[in-house]
């Protein structure tokens, strides 16, 4: 437990469709600055507790305190195609009661922060997947959230544009605290400060410190701790 | 050079119907000559497009209605809950009759003329407009009613920005489906229930057994029909570019 206070903090949660609960008992605590990364197979129950995280479905028991606004990117951008990647943006402002007077101030910095400044006018159809991806994590920055939360964002990219994304990713947190759901070891150990194990019923198989400072790029990925954190992440998948 | 295909299946459909008119020799088979003929004679003296005009303005005055009340009655349907269901299922016991069996309540209950002719339109583009509404309004994909969600967006600022454009192109396809039936209904109510329109015009030549003019007449329909498609096509291109082509 960090001895500042936690952005987000869940505790005992339990969440089910009926029958075997799919979250049987899950308790999580990010602090600001921080990326949590919940890294498990297929199935296990990562993106439920996201969901349950953002306030998407609510528990069985168990309950979710959050400080300050959320901030969600999806497995898929899930733009609306019928924006622009600036009125995309502009969507969370609205829905947020952000007055439009406003928006320029706070849409075209993030546009430039993720690299899209030259991209803002265009509609989803048109850009690459990459694009779409930066325009979606825009979107969900664009409320300065104090929690970002990530269902595996990158896992539809190749492994070239999503280790950039990754680099783009740590410089644009700041002071954000993160929960990163992923399958991806080594996502998890360039993007995360703790990564949880996970296995069935969400149940936490090990909790694994990442100590190495940022930002994590090619030299952190071929360095020995590196490596040592990949196996014990694996010998922990593998219980 | 991409219109070369089109343009050779026409001139062989001309070419058949020439050959199947020269075999049968008689008034009841015009050649493709005749019937140009006629075409300009009906066009010269302006009886042809006052009758166009006449069926136009049905079309326009019947479909602007079906449209106003098929998207009011559609989106009832999806928003209001159960009572919207109730609505839904009223309307389908009606949905699949005919707009050609409503002829004789039409001309019972407004006269031979423009009044019962608009009713006929309107009931054959009703249905096709609020069907898709209807279903488009409720089917709004749930990832993006959930992204909606996730940004904390009020339901009424997710209709505006989310249900309503995510429904908008099955609802100009709605649109354009019910134009194309609104042509279907008032010719079938002016063959029967009107003293102008092309409908009108093809049933006179059909008893004078003037068989250029029954063609020159269904030709006209086809062409009209035709045009307004291809305007309700380059509306649907403009103003929902996120549709998929149709």
């Amino acid at each position: 437990m960090s001895v500042v206070d936690p952005v987000v903090q869940a505790r005992s949660l339990r969440f089910g469709w009926g029958g075997e609960p799919v979250v049987a008992d899950f308790s999580l605590s990010v602090a600001p600055g921080r990326v949590c990364v919940l890294l498990g197979p297929s199935g296990c129950g990562k993106t439920t507790v996201l969901r349950l995280l953002a306030g998407l479905l609510r528990p069985e028991a168990g309950a979710v305190t959050v400080r300050g606004p959320i901030g969600m990117a999806f497995q898929d951008p899930r733009l609306l195609p019928w924006m622009t990647v600036r009125e995309n943006i502009g969507f969370a402002l609205e829905a947020a009661g952000v007055p439009r007077a406003d928006w320029s101030g706070r849409i075209e910095p993030l546009l430039a922060r993720v690299g899209l400044g030259h991209a803002g006018d265009q509609r989803p159809d048109s850009l690459s997947g990459g694009m779409a991806q930066r325009a979606s994590l825009a979107r969900a920055l664009a409320l300065a959230p104090a929690c970002l939360l990530m269902d595996e964002p990158f896992g539809a990219l190749d492994p070239m544009l999503r280790e950039r994304l990754q680099g783009d990713l740590q410089g644009a947190l700041g002071e954000t605290a993160a929960v990163l759901v992923t399958h991806d070891m080594a996502e998890a150990l360039v993007l995360g400060d703790e990564v949880l194990v996970l296995g069935a019923g969400c149940t936490i198989r090990a909790r694994v410190s990442v100590g190495a400072p940022r930002p994590r790029g090619e030299a952190w990925r071929l360095s020995e701790a590196f490596l040592a954190l990949a196996r014990e992440l694996r010998g922990a998948l593998a219980q | 050079m991409s219109r070369l295909p089109t343009l050779i299946v026409a001139a062989a459909a001309l070419a058949v119907w020439a050959a199947g008119a020269a075999w049968a020799d008689s008034p009841v088979l015009p050649s493709p000559l005749a019937v140009a003929h006629a075409a300009l004679e009906q066009l010269r003296d302006g009886a042809l497009l006052v009758d166009a005009a006449a069926s136009l303005k049905r079309v326009l005055v019947g479909y602007t209605l079906a449209a106003v009340a098929g998207l009011s009655l559609g989106a009832l349907t999806a928003l209001a809950g159960r009572w919207g269901r109730g609505l839904r299922d009223v309307l389908e016991v009606l949905r699949p009759i005919p707009p050609i069996a409503w002829v004789p309540l039409a001309i019972l209950w407004f006269k031979l003329g423009d009044g019962s002719a608009w009713f006929i339109v309107f009931i054959g583009a009703f249905f096709p407009i609020y069907v898709q509404v209807a279903w488009a309004l409720s089917a709004c994909p749930e990832r993006w009613l959930e992204l909606s969600r996730s940004l904390g967006a009020s339901p009424w600022l997710t209709l505006r920005r989310v249900r309503l454009p995510a429904a908008a192109p099955q609802v100009a396809a709605g649109l354009r489906v019910g134009l194309g039936l609104a042509w279907i209904s008032v010719i079938a109510a002016e063959l029967v229930g009107a003293q102008s329109g092309l409908g009108y015009r093809i049933q006179m030549h059909r008893l004078m057994l003037e068989t250029e003019g029954v063609i020159v007449g269904m030709l006209s329909i086809g062409a009209l029909g035709f045009g307004m498609g291809a305007i309700a096509r380059e509306l649907e291109r403009r103003l929902v570019p996120w549709a998929p082509p149709s």
